[in-house]
């Protein structure tokens, strides 16, 4: 029992179809069950067409599932509206992109600052924050630089710093170190690993074997349907509003 | 807090596209410099209207047509005049306990000439003719002393009032002034009429002479207009009355004068002249109501004014219109320019959708961009149309002396136009173009703030 944890993702019976015109309708994901606990560094591989970038978008509430419910922190947010899930977003995922996403033209601090500048924090606040974020992933004497200034590994760095901004309850990486070097994808992988430390729900999403096998826990998907799962090693906590012990 | 940073992106956007943004802004600043520059030309006209009944009569007077209703049934001819006399009409003024000072007749002739105390002492003035109601509608002060009175006005005795400046050169102090009797010498300028077309003619010019008493004086305003500096022997004006210099130059001949049809009044009260009205209907109707025939006209000045500024903003707003419509053309680049600018970012929209941006997030930053372009439009187009107006007013003179007819061209040239826009024609305009960036700016940003998440960010 003193594995017991709150469930942070709970996927129930997820099917997405796109409609691309009738009677062609394509099922990208077949019924998908995935749990995600409090605390877990997960990894969900598959190979490009799996389904995976699609299962991402639902995870990270940037889309809504055709059939099934998704549970985030014990509430279902599968029929929200965009002004609820754009909350959720902001408040409760962090992302972080293969190709960095920041903003152009804005410095690394003020792109540190846009989620918190959404979620209507004050601008000491926020600059405050945005500075010792920027400290934990290393680029404290750079936050003055534009992204175009700033190498992959560096752009990197400060999304993860981006994506910490309002102390998410999960963080969403989509092949973080696709477009980086070795050296460089290692520094950030084992940023991911501080972060885990230190409590952080990870979900990393990736076609490498290799980077999945740093993680607790793989799940592999394949033609839209979970195929293996290395299994959570926490159980789950009593109820889905109770919170953890 | 997310103002400053809206303004900060739409700024960023603005430089980073400087020659979209600049073309954008030409077609806002064309539109809108021509709904300023009718707005103010507007605006000009009916203060010129404003200032010419004024100047032309000194004051809020009752016009009082005999014989005809001018607002009423045009086919109406009179078949036999219906005039009062002088008599009448200063009899009826007597007996109307103050409410109706006095006739107003600005004479429509000046003497110009000479006064003489003797061979040293003269003056170059302009004698006007006007009435005794004049020292209150001109609001004129004198300081020694008075205006002659409406008696002396009725019979058109030969009294002066004289300025501060002529007494001092005259005289040497306005005290040693009232009383005294002066020589003058001048002529009258009768202007003429061909009696067919109405066009002017060559004036008759009539020589005048005679003693007058000066009875007051008053103390010399410039009126600003011309550029001119008090100097002890400049020409200034001084006031007699009208019927004193239809006497000397013997203009009642010229007219054909046996009784009114016409008469201004002037009431004691300008700004509430309902009593002075009733009682001159009541005085018409008691000499000729018992014809059915008959009809008459009672109206006030502002009355008058309001018809003619009501005619002039009927015109100013059939030009806003037309000039609105190139505004119009502007809007539709804005939208353009926009709906460019809108899909160049479909991927920020989607990082930022991504990072928690609602959708009134991203519509409020498109909005806010298109505010921008058009208040830094509105801020050049006012700057133009001021630059602009200084040339016109600074080349007034000649631009003037291309109006065909002499006696407007003189009235404008005495009257004090400014052809800067007026505060009143900035806001108008500047709401109107802030309202074409709102209007114009809505649909791009609309379409910015409903985009997908998961498309746009897939956006290349």
């Amino acid at each position: 029992m003193t594995n017991e944890k709150k469930v942070v993702v709970d996927l129930q019976g997820i099917i997405k179809r796109f409609y691309i015109g009738q009677p062609n309708e394509l099922q990208i994901l077949n019924g998908m069950d995935i749990k995600v606990h409090e605390g877990e560094f997960v990894a969900i591989v598959g190979e490009s067409g799996s389904g995976k970038s699609t299962l991402m978008n639902i995870i990270g509430a940037l889309d809504r599932p055709t059939e099934g419910s998704y549970f985030f922190n014990g509430e279902d947010i599968s029929k929200l509206s965009d002004k609820k899930l754009s909350n959720i977003r902001n408040k409760q995922i962090g992302f972080v992109f293969q190709n960095f996403n920041l903003i152009p033209r804005t410095s690394a601090l003020k792109n540190v600052e846009i989620p918190m500048m959404y979620a209507g924090k004050g601008r000491k606040e926020r600059t405050n924050r945005a500075k010792e974020l920027l400290e934990i992933v290393g680029m404290a004497e750079r936050y003055d630089h534009n992204p175009n200034e700033l190498s992959g590994g560096q752009k990197q760095r400060v999304a993860i710093a981006r994506a910490m901004a309002n102390d998410p309850a999960l963080i969403l990486a989509d092949e973080p170190t696709g477009a980086l070097d070795t050296k460089t994808g290692r520094i950030v992988m084992d940023i991911f690993h501080k972060l885990h430390k230190s409590g952080k729900t990870i979900i990393l999403i990736t076609h490498s074997p290799e980077l999945a096998k740093e993680t607790e826990r793989i799940i592999t998907i394949s033609d839209g349907s979970v195929v293996s799962d290395t299994g959570t090693k926490v159980q789950d906590a009593g109820g889905e509003n109770n919170d953890a012990v | 807090m997310m103002l400053f940073e809206n303004l900060r992106q739409a700024y960023n956007s603005l430089v980073l596209n400087k020659k979209r943004t600049i073309l954008t802004m030409i077609g806002i600043i064309i539109g809108l410099s021509s709904v300023l520059l009718i707005v103010s030309v507007g605006d000009v006209i009916s203060n010129i209207a404003e200032k010419y009944l004024i100047n032309a009569t000194g004051g809020n007077t009752i016009y009082f047509i005999s014989g005809i209703d001018v607002d009423g049934d045009i086919d109406h001819k009179p078949e036999r005049r219906y005039p009062f006399t002088e008599d009448e009409i200063y009899d009826f003024i007597d007996s109307t306990n103050g409410e109706i000072l006095d006739i107003s007749s600005n004479s429509s002739v000046n003497v110009s000439g000479n006064f003489m105390l003797d061979d040293k002492h003269k003056s170059n003035v302009t004698m006007q003719g006007v009435t005794s109601s004049y020292e209150i509608t001109s609001k004129m002060r004198l300081t020694n002393g008075r205006f002659f009175n409406r008696n002396e006005s009725r019979y058109g005795k030969p009294v002066i009032v004289i300025s501060d400046i002529a007494a001092k050169a005259l005289f040497g102090s306005s005290a040693d002034a009232v009383g005294k009797v002066l020589d003058f010498q001048g002529q009258v300028s009768v202007p003429q009429y061909d009696p067919e077309t109405y066009m002017p003619l060559d004036d008759v010019v009539i020589k005048v002479s005679g003693n007058v008493v000066v009875l007051g004086v008053y103390e010399y305003i410039s009126d600003g207009k011309s550029a001119d500096i008090r100097t002890d022997d400049m020409e200034t004006a001084v006031y007699c009355p009208s019927q004193f210099i239809n006497d000397i130059a013997d203009l009642e001949e010229s007219s054909s004068v046996n009784g009114f049809n016409i008469v201004q009044f002037v009431p004691a009260d300008p700004t509430d002249t309902t009593t002075a009205q009733d009682m001159i209907r009541n005085f018409a109707l008691e000499k000729y109501g018992s014809d059915e025939d008959y009809r008459f006209t009672v109206k006030d000045q502002m009355a008058m004014l309001s018809t003619i500024t009501g005619a002039v903003s009927i015109i100013t707003v059939a030009f806003i219109v037309i000039s609105a419509i190139s505004l119009l053309v502007g809007g539709i680049v804005l939208m353009n320019t926009m709906l460019v600018t809108v899909t160049e970012r479909t991927k920020e929209i989607g990082i930022k959708k991504a990072l928690g941006a609602r959708n009134s997030t991203i519509r409020a930053q498109f909005l806010f961009e298109s505010a921008l372009i058009c208040l830094i439009s509105c801020a050049v187009g006012v700057f133009l149309g001021m630059f602009f107006g200084m040339i016109i007013e600074s080349n007034l003179d000649r631009i003037i002396s291309l109006v065909p007819n002499e006696g407007i061209q003189y009235f404008l040239l005495n009257s004090d136009i400014h052809v800067t826009p007026s505060l009143n024609a900035i806001i108008i305009s500047t709401t109107f173009s802030l309202a074409v960036g709102l209007i114009f700016g809505l649909y791009p940003a609309n379409k910015g703030a409903k985009m997908q998440p998961v498309e746009a960010l897939r956006y290349e």
